[in-house]
């Protein structure tokens, strides 16, 4: 070798060293007399955090090196840890750098232990999954992958850790959409996501770390870069025309995070179910910061829909877009942002039989339904959220408007052609704020939710109905029922939490109001070219209802090694104030209450625990029922209530034993609930000849009880990579029910059970298979009962016969109890190839191969069993190309 | 050259027949295993446990101690123990005594068992320090927060947990070199799994007790390995080479049931060496 070569690279050695942004930190360890201390473990890992991420050992002459390989965070923590030393710790900057430190000498006294019989205080076990060890060659989002992850179910769209949902959602620690994480879980590419992290008990409130203790789970994915990404579908298919799009851009940065999305079908995917928030944030201190729709007096009748997936029945044409923006400020304050909008225009079309029992007949009436929606809904929201040790603030604002124009179609007994035309409109503000701070040693709470709704609503029947009741038994052109709903909400809120040893008290304060105004009004058309005529006293309702709700309660709760116990005491104070058409209905009516509740949950050791629960109460409501004249709610029911305020008292237990061995991934669960509860009053149905009903309040005390018995097992069998969950309940309940002036008692038994088998064993076969039984007996009064069973197998396999190609036949079998209706079997399949080149998926489907048109349903209510079919979606193919980007 | 060898040797030997040591800590460990890889319900479970103090530690069975210091008495008392002959029986695979400090790791293990002529012979070798990655999962055990290890070694994947509330950098067999104290180990497929039961403090002297029927030798660890499978495998050959009746009912009946263990015997806890 020349020495110009040698030299070169000698200068390339060094170069290679500087240019290698590595850390390394070295130091010296000395005991207080200046003696270097051999053998003393020394580890990093991020300031606070519980996991070491590297370690190494001091030499004899003390010195110690350490390669620090964590590159997104500014510190790290040092750990020094030796048997005849003090444990010491030292925060330190990123950088490379040698330090020197004295330990103090002190035996470690580490008690004696004797695993096996001691229990867990904190569970906050912290279980990573390396998302490239649980994806399998079908995975595209990431949702695909966390649904298999052990210990997790999805019910719907919302994830749950252990029976339980999960409280928080995040990526890289930030949560940007608030609860309403569907868009995100299915729409990342499972190939962005390094890890996911699930920590159990976490408490996402900083504030309230060590204060208050969370059952609850959150979710972490950890990416494995900052960037930006998404996934895209363009599809087409047959009979009728159908078309299916969506592109969701998302990009995840260190302090800023954005999602788009659009999205469109007709292909009877409700994509609108991404919208919805599964948690509100605000954990602990949450107060109701969800926009509920303002109430609706009027609706169109309607068949109810089958039990099972949408894709099957639902008949739509969805546009939609959102947006969600975060950003993290420097001094920890984040700011939120969304904006979203969906159109959808649904048709829902069947036939009903109804049969209604009184005590002396049985009224058949049978309706064929074609419904048309038009669904708009518009949604915006600001947050801003300050979530730090010392302080927590949150005040979220929010904007919600819908406004829907349907019109339904029936034909009644197969001789009268009825057209109803329904419109609604809902304008909703709502301001919730919530701030903490520590006061000396006491943690106080301020919080304020302003709500407001301004809700008007139509509906408009033609020819008009309920002859009896408006038009003195003419037959008419047209009813008109016409509402104005507005409401005011303001519930602020003061409450205080101290903590002393084991114990901790948190007494609160409420002062809640609440101002409606409901005005409605029953117009009548009796020919064609005249004009609309309202109808008077009666038949128009002009109701003002304001409630002053005065509240005082405490929690005392204590907590140690296996007990935990907490007991609610509330007590609350009302004033109510009703006035109808300018008459004093009620003038500063008080009423109070008192509903204390406890839970003790004892911990047997690490895999066991039970619990249970109890509480009481009584709840005043009807307030919404406040109306004296007559409101049209259906084109064949009509309602009005003697005005009064209704008083419900219950009573409720409970007991819940659970098994949980993470590390087997073995669950198993068992509960019991019994509730009883009786209420000062029953609705009465009276029905007519035609089976048109009304509905009205009567002063008789009417009770009802339930007991529910349920248990689950979940096991992992590790050797043959298959999930299987048992789940079954028994039930009976009891209630009174009041029909044309007649109580009854109604008793219902059921039991059910559902058996749930998920393979994934084999490279080029997997499958899934789910069976759930349910047997439910309803008793009437006069010795009628009837009996409604359901028997379902869904059982989807998946086939890979090569590296690029995965075939997807999904079975599934209704089996019920009806005489006329044979069981149902549907059959649908999906064919994807891969096109590695341009990084896509080709995905060819057939929904309902063999064709089935209609569904069949039955049900029972207090006095009447339902038999309805449905229309279903006729067979389709749909050809779509998906990608990531 | 060859006599400061022997010196060296034999000091080594005297030093280590006198080897006595005071430990101060005890681990017990409750050891799962499965000798039969098919088979789960082959499994069996013993108590092991391991003596610590500052400098090094003893890894073995909890009853090899109490049967050494019993093997040690009687011998001083008399010669009335005969050792030699051929037993019928799988040498057992837990014979072994592991010694680990913070830079090295050597094992006694007796290969076989006594051999005929009623001499054990104690195999000796060292292992290279062991490759951990840490791992970010974390977890409770008992009192203590636990965090994930995983190790390639012998053939399996182990899976630990560790804690570092106790500081001491070792665990069971020849696991040492995390941060803390190992308080579970097992191998992907749950084969070997060892649990911590018990840790205290203890006030223990114990004597490598190197029986004077032992024959300590170097070796090196395949050779413990193959010499073990060579010896179990022969077991049948050397029977009938010491002239047993191979007509006898009894014989037959042991020659095919010897064949049956032989193969239940494939799940040692190194599966490459």
């Amino acid at each position: 070798m020349t020495t110009t070569r040698a030299f070169l690279y000698i200068v390339l050695f060094f170069a290679i060293q500087t240019s290698s942004a590595q850390t390394i930190i070295t130091g010296r360890l000395l005991d207080e007399q200046q003696k270097a201390v051999s053998n003393v473990s020394v580890s990093y890992k991020k300031v606070g955090g519980a996991a070491i991420f590297g370690f190494a050992k001091s030499q004899e002459d003390g010195s110690f090196k350490l390669e620090i390989k964590i590159n997104d965070v500014d510190s790290v923590q040092l750990d020094f840890n030796h048997m005849s030393y003090a444990k010491r710790s030292a925060v330190v900057v990123n950088k490379t750098a040698h330090y020197a430190y004295v330990l103090k000498q002190e035996a470690r006294q580490i008690e004696e232990v004797r695993v096996g019989n001691l229990p867990i205080y904190k569970r906050k076990d912290a279980i990573n999954y390396n998302v490239d060890a649980f994806t399998s060659k079908q995975d595209r989002v990431i949702g695909d992958i966390i649904r298999k992850l052990p210990g997790i179910e999805m019910q719907g769209g919302q994830i749950l850790y252990q029976g339980k949902p999960i409280q928080k959602y995040m990526v890289n620690n930030l949560d940007l959409m608030e609860g309403r994480y569907g868009m995100i879980n299915n729409n990342l590419p499972a190939d962005a996501v390094k890890k996911v992290q699930v920590i159990e008990n976490d408490q996402p409130i900083k504030i309230l770390d060590s204060l208050v203790f969370s059952e609850k789970a959150s979710l972490n994915l950890e990416l494995k870069k900052f960037t930006s990404t998404g996934t895209g579908k363009v599809g087409l298919g047959a009979e009728p025309f159908l078309w299916d799009g969506n592109l969701t851009p998302m990009t995840f940065g260190k302090t800023f995070q954005m999602l788009n999305s659009l999205q469109g079908n007709n292909t009877g995917n409700d994509v609108a179910k991404d919208l919805k928030a599964f948690y509100t944030g605000g954990g602990y201190f949450a107060n109701n910061a969800t926009v509920g729709d303002g109430p609706s007096y009027i609706f169109l009748r309607n068949v109810s829909t089958p039990g099972f997936a949408q894709e099957k029945w639902l008949n739509n044409q969805i546009f939609l877009g959102s947006t969600n923006v975060l950003q993290k400020l420097k001094d920890g304050l984040e700011l939120k942002g969304n904006v979203s909008y969906y159109n959808d225009l649904r048709n829902l079309s069947g036939f009903t039989a109804t049969e209604i029992f009184t005590a002396d007949q049985t009224i058949l009436t049978s309706e064929a339904i074609d419904n048309r929606f038009q669904i708009n809904v518009l949604d915006a929201g600001v947050l801003v959220e300050k979530n730090e040790k010392q302080v927590y603030l949150r005040n979220s604002l929010k904007y919600h408007k819908r406004w829907n124009s349907d019109v339904g179609n029936l034909l009644f007994n197969e001789t009268e052609q009825i057209v109803q035309s329904r419109k609604y409109e809902d304008r909703a503000f709502l301001n919730a704020f919530s701030m903490a701070r520590f006061i000396g040693k006491q943690l106080v709470n301020v919080k304020s939710t302003v709500e407001w709704h301004q809700t008007p609503q139509r509906l408009a029947v033609a020819p008009g109905q309920l002859v009896d009741i408006l038009n003195q038994g003419d037959p008419y052109e047209q009813m008109t029922q016409s509402v104005h709903y507005s409401g005011l909400r303001a519930d602020n809120g003061l409450s205080f939490m101290r903590r002393i040893k084991r114990w901790t008290v948190a007494p609160s304060f409420d002062v809640n109001y609440e101002r409606r105004s409901l005005e409605t009004g029953i117009g009548i058309r009796e020919h064609q070219n005249q004009e609309e005529q309202q109808l008077g006293e009666g038949y128009r309702n002009d109701l003002q209802t304001g409630q002053l709700q005065m509240a005082v309660s405490s929690r005392f709760s204590f907590e140690n090694a296996r007990w935990r116990i907490s007991l609610t005491t509330p007590y609350s104070f009302y004033l109510y104030n009703v006035t109808q058409q300018n008459v004093r209905a009620l003038s500063s009516e008080s009423r109070n209450t008192f509903n204390p509740s406890a839970t003790v949950r004892y911990v047997f050791d690490q895999y066991n625990e039970l619990s249970a629960n109890g509480s009481t109460g009584r709840q005043i409501g009807g307030l919404d029922n406040f109306y004296n004249a007559f409101i049209i709610d259906s084109y064949r029911s009509i309602r009005r209530y003697t005005a009064r305020l209704l008083e419900n008292t219950s009573t409720r237990a409970g007991i819940n034993y659970n098994y949980r061995n993470t590390l087997k991934a073995n669950f198993a669960n068992m509960g019991y609930t019994y509730t009883q509860g009786s209420r000062d009053y029953i609705f009465r149905n009276t029905v007519d000849s035609l089976g048109q009903s009304t509905v009205g309040i009567e002063d008789r005390e009417s009770a009802n009880s339930s007991h529910s018995l349920s248990g689950g097992i979940a096991r992992f069998f590790s050797p043959i990579k298959t999930v299987v969950k048992l789940n079954a309940n028994v039930g009976m309940s009891a209630s009174d029910y009041l029909l044309n002036d007649v109580m009854a008692k109604q008793e219902s038994k059921r039991f059910g059970g559902t058996l749930e088998i998920i393979n994934n064993l084999s490279s080029v076969v997997s499958g899934e298979y789910k069976a759930t039984y349910g047997h439910s007996r309803n008793e009437l009064a006069g010795g009628r009962a009837n009996t409604v069973i359901h028997n379902n197998h869904y059982l989807n396999l998946s086939i890979y016969p090569g590296d690029r190609h995965s075939l997807t036949v999904y079975n599934s079998y209704y089996g019920n109890n009806v005489s006329r209706q044979r069981n149902q079997y549907f059959l649908d399949a999906m064919y994807r190839y891969r096109v590695e080149k341009w990084k896509t998926d080709i995905e060819l489907s057939a929904m309902n191969l063999l064709n089935n048109n209609q569904y069949l349903q039955q049900f029972s209510t207090n006095y009447q069993l339902v038999q309805s079919y449905f229309e279903l979606r006729p067979r389709q193919f749909l050809i779509s190309t998906r990608f990531k980007f | 050259m060859k006599y400061i060898l022997t010196f060296f040797y034999l000091s080594f030997f005297y030093l280590l027949s006198a080897q006595e040591a005071f430990f101060s800590k005890q681990a017990i460990y409750n050891l799962v295993y499965q000798p039969d890889s098919l088979d789960v319900g082959s499994s069996k479970n013993i108590h092991m446990e391991l003596l610590m103090n500052n400098e090094f530690s003893f890894f073995q069975t909890l009853r090899k101690r109490q049967q050494d210091s019993v093997l040690c008495y009687h011998n001083s008392q008399s010669n009335s123990f005969s050792r030699g002959g051929i037993v019928m029986r799988l040498p057992s695979k837990l014979n072994y005594v592991v010694k680990k400090s913070s830079d090295s790791i050597s094992v006694f293990d007796s290969a076989f068992g006594t051999d005929i002529n009623g001499k054990e012979p104690i195999y000796h070798y060292t292992e290279t320090p062991l490759n951990w990655e840490l791992k970010e999962d974390t977890l409770h055990y008992a009192d203590f927060i636990c965090q994930k290890a995983e190790l390639f070694y012998g053939g399996r994947k182990w899976i630990a947990w560790f804690t570092s509330d106790i500081p001491i950098s070792d665990g069971p067999y020849k696991f040492n070199g995390l941060p803390g104290l190992i308080v579970k180990i097992s191998d992907d497929k749950n084969h070997w799994n060892f649990e911590l039961v018990s840790f205290k403090d203890v006030s223990v002297r114990h004597t490598i007790n190197f029986q004077n029927w032992y024959v300590v030798q170097k070796k090196s660890k395949k050779q413990l390995f193959d010499d073990r499978r060579t010896f179990q495998n022969s077991l049948i050959t050397q029977l009938e080479n010491q002239g047993v009746n191979k007509a006898e009912p009894e014989y037959v009946k042991i020659k095919s049931s010897w064949a049956h263990m032989l193969e239940k015997d494939n799940n040692w806890i190194e599966l490459v060496y």
